[in-house]
């Protein structure tokens, strides 16, 4: 069965790029432009990851997965945090939430790719 | 199906091939002229040659092609069983499933075992008189260009957190090339790994590798060479330019049709169906079982509130679901249990190969291996009943010439024996060796400073000794069962899994470890008491009797320790003192006596309730300190019972 991506970034080209990508390797992907909007999307929906931008305005990245893995079934899947940002507390204020991973902008797609199968 | 995943099938069915080889080969040693064995095992390398080349595995494809070789030869009667074919089949076994892991020879080890195999296969082979041709090994690793890292690996509690399996961590890791020496190192601080990896890849690679636990890693780059390792290839092309034979037409290969191949296919999938298993992933059974016990709690609720307001249309129901959930728990205990007899084979092996290297003769024999038990327990087993085969092999069994002085035969026999008897599985490992000196025992024990030198023991008493942490009555260690752990270890992990061992010896006839185990252990027949508004457990096997106390007597007895029973004293133990902390007594108290090990313990209580079907489930960590409570279950009107371990209450009594 195709696996479920669930891609959120405010900035619409870099998630039109992330999602074409995705869509390319064989998985469903799911877009969002904001936390809101991802929320929305969590509704009933199998997702096997979820890749978010960080700085995003109104719903930063990490408050999004605060409120994801608060809610009991969806707080086991894997979030990926993509990021330019490079301070190491917040990195590890990530990964003590239950992140799986935090990955560096800008980041080799073919990379990511196989991260992503690793874990999905 | 994708490719990979047919790969992973063809990796699955060859393991399952190899196993019953293996059982083959074992069968063939006490029968070397039984020719469907032999045919079998030729069958079994043919197939495996056959498939093992359509999946890329072709190093396992020319090297089962010579085994099959040999074993045409025997089958042909050119060649008979000997004990240098069997344990270079063997061997072969071993390196074959080594393979499956790694076709491409990417661990030097591999490539050295490979050679030395194909070199003795060749020996064989060429006595006969049949000419084959060693081909170089394909290896698609470049010599040169190595280098070693090394990764200290400190985890953090997080990762638990973040659905990282840190076994797929490292085999990413592990597949860029050799890794030498993984070191846990343990303080009470923390646990860390220092792991060497010998390969030709980056430093960028190993981070890739590693992406997911990177910030727990600090990578080192040691050497621009393999450390381990400078000789390797001299010695190899040295080896392969000792022996030089002609080229072997093999025009055989060439002419197998693709159809052949198939068929070849088929015949692992029906060997597989024959077995008539199939092999479910343990997380589901957990999940089921978890189901099960939340079903059944959830029907006695229901039966003690029917009781309470009798609809007699309900009844008939309810008494049905009754039934029914009863058998669903029995069906699913059923599914946890496995049969011994898997285990017994690898230990058929160990008797064989710790014989052979310690020159002494034994035959491993086993009875009863289709009894069944926990499939969690069978794997918490096999240490301890490694370890005690261990000792019987290097302690027990004599020498051949030291037998045979003694008029006893030169082979010395290792019995397994498994059976059943009530709720208990009962597994014996007997030998027919010099038995336990009794005086040696005491001797070293008072030695040493475990027992008082006016003390009188029990012949029982002696030989629990051995299992005192910090015993051991070999002279010197043995490279064998000298391994640090002793058989305090080994009565530790039984007791963990609530069970029991006990050894009888007799000087000169031999040994017999007895260990009693549950052949369930998430669902017990207990028996339900209380004590002011407190429940409590106590399995249902370990209950000798019931008795009933004035409190009087038993606050006379609190200096003693002890009430009588029988004509004689035993222990007990006040549990109101230890939790309830008060001193309100009711007009009569029940005391239930249990026992274990032969050994008797009072337990008093307020009331004793009734039997209870226990589903246990672990307690929080605010009870751990309380070391004799190894459960709490959850009763028909929602209170809480804890379920009181007699092992722990047994030492308790006797550290007081």
């Amino acid at each position: 069965m195709k696996k479920t991506i669930l891609a959120i970034d405010d900035f619409e080209t870099s998630r039109f790029v992330l999602a074409t990508t995705l869509h390319s390797k064989g998985y469903n992907v799911l877009k969002a432009g904001s936390g809101k909007e991802a929320l929305d999307h969590l509704n009933g929906q199998q997702i096997d990851l979820i890749i978010t931008d960080y700085n995003m305005p109104v719903m930063n990245g990490l408050e999004l997965v605060e409120k994801i893995k608060s809610m009991p079934q969806y707080s086991k899947i894997p979030i990926f945090i993509l990021s330019t940002e490079t301070r190491q507390e917040i990195k590890d204020k990530a990964k003590d939430m239950g992140v799986t991973a935090w990955v560096k902008k800008p980041f080799v797609l073919e990379k990511l790719v196989t991260f992503i199968e690793r874990i999905v | 199906m994708e490719l990979s995943e047919f790969k992973q099938k063809f990796v699955e069915d060859s393991s399952l091939l190899l196993n019953s080889l293996e059982a083959d080969l074992m069968a063939l040693e006490k029968e070397p002229e039984n020719n469907e064995l032999i045919e079998n095992i030729f069958r079994v390398m043919h197939t495996l040659k056959g498939v093992s080349s359509m999946y890329g595995y072709e190093n396992i494809g020319e090297l089962t092609h010579k085994i099959e070789n040999i074993y045409e030869l025997i089958r042909d009667k050119k060649l008979k069983v000997n004990k240098e074919i069997l344990d270079l089949t063997l061997v072969s076994c071993d390196h074959i499933k080594q393979l499956l892991d790694d076709p491409n020879f990417s661990v030097q080890q591999n490539i050295d075992n490979h050679e030395k195999i194909e070199s003795k296969i060749i020996k064989i082979l060429s006595k006969s008189g049949v000419k084959t041709h060693l081909k170089k090994i394909k290896s698609r690793k470049v010599t040169g260009g190595k280098s070693t890292f090394n990764i200290l690996f400190y985890p953090r509690e997080s990762i638990l957190k973040r659905n990282i399996n840190l076994i797929e961590q490292f085999r990413e890791l592990f597949i860029l090339g050799e890794h030498k020496i993984i070191n846990p190192r343990f303080n009470e601080f923390e646990e860390n790994w220092s792991i060497f990896l010998v390969t030709e890849k980056n430093m960028e690679d190993i981070e890739d590798a590693l992406f997911f636990i990177l910030d727990e890693c600090k990578i080192l780059k040691i050497a621009d060479f393999d450390i381990f390792n400078e000789t390797e290839f001299v010695k190899k092309t040295k080896e392969i330019n000792s022996l030089s034979f002609k080229q072997y037409e093999d025009d055989e290969d060439l002419i197998e049709t693709f159809a052949e191949k198939k068929s070849e296919i088929d015949k692992i999938k029906i060997t597989k169906q024959n077995t008539g298993r199939i092999s479910v992933d343990t997380d589901k059974l957990d999940k089921l079982m978890y189901l099960v016990s939340e079903l059944i709690t959830t029907n006695s609720q229901l039966n003690l509130l029917s009781k309470q307001n009798a609809h007699s249309e309900l009844k008939e129901y309810l008494d049905k679901i009754n039934t029914l959930s009863n058998e669903f728990r029995n069906n699913a205990l059923e599914l946890r249990l496995v049969p011994i007899s898997d285990m017994a084979l690898r230990f058929q092996r160990l008797v064989r190969d710790l014989s052979t290297h310690l020159g002494k003769q034994i035959e491993f024999v086993t009875q009863g291996t289709n009894t069944e038990l926990d499939k969690n327990t069978i794997d918490l087993l096999q240490e301890p009943l490694m370890h005690i085969i261990r000792n019987c092999i290097d302690h027990g069994i004599q020498m051949p010439e030291e037998r045979k002085t003694l008029g006893k035969d030169t082979k010395g026999i290792i019995k397994l024996v498994a059976f059943h008897s009530g709720n208990n599985v009962f597994i014996q490992i007997q030998d027919d060796g010099k038995g336990i000196n009794h005086e040696e025992i005491l001797e070293k024990a008072i030695q040493k400073g475990f027992v008082d030198k006016d003390r009188t023991l029990s012949e029982k008493e002696v030989l629990d000794l051995i299992f005192l942490p910090g015993f051991s009555t070999a002279q010197n260690l043995t490279e064998v069962s000298g391994r640090g752990v002793g058989l305090d270890v080994v009565k530790r992990n039984i007791t963990e899994l609530r069970g029991e061992i006990i050894v009888q010896s007799e000087l000169g006839l031999g040994t017999i470890f007895t260990i009693k185990l549950q052949q369930s252990l998430a669902i017990m027949d207990t028996m339900l008491f209380s004590i002011n508004e407190t429940f409590f457990l106590i399995p249902l096997e370990n209950v000798e009797v019931i008795t009933v106390h004035n409190p009087k007597y038993i606050l006379e007895r609190e200096r003693a320790k002890t009430i009588a029973y029988n004509n004689n004293l035993i222990p007990f133990l006040d549990l109101r003192k230890t939790f309830i902390k008060d001193n309100n007594y009711p007009e009569k108290l029940e005391t239930i006596i249990i026992t274990k090990n032969e050994k008797l313990l009072a337990i008093v209580a307020d009331k004793i309730i009734g039997e209870h079907q226990a589903v246990l489930k672990n307690i929080g960590k605010e009870y751990k300190e309380l070391e004799f409570l190894s459960g709490a279950s959850i009763l028909a009107d929602g209170n809480i019972a804890l379920m009181l371990d007699p092992g722990m209450l047994f030492d308790r009594i006797k550290s007081e």
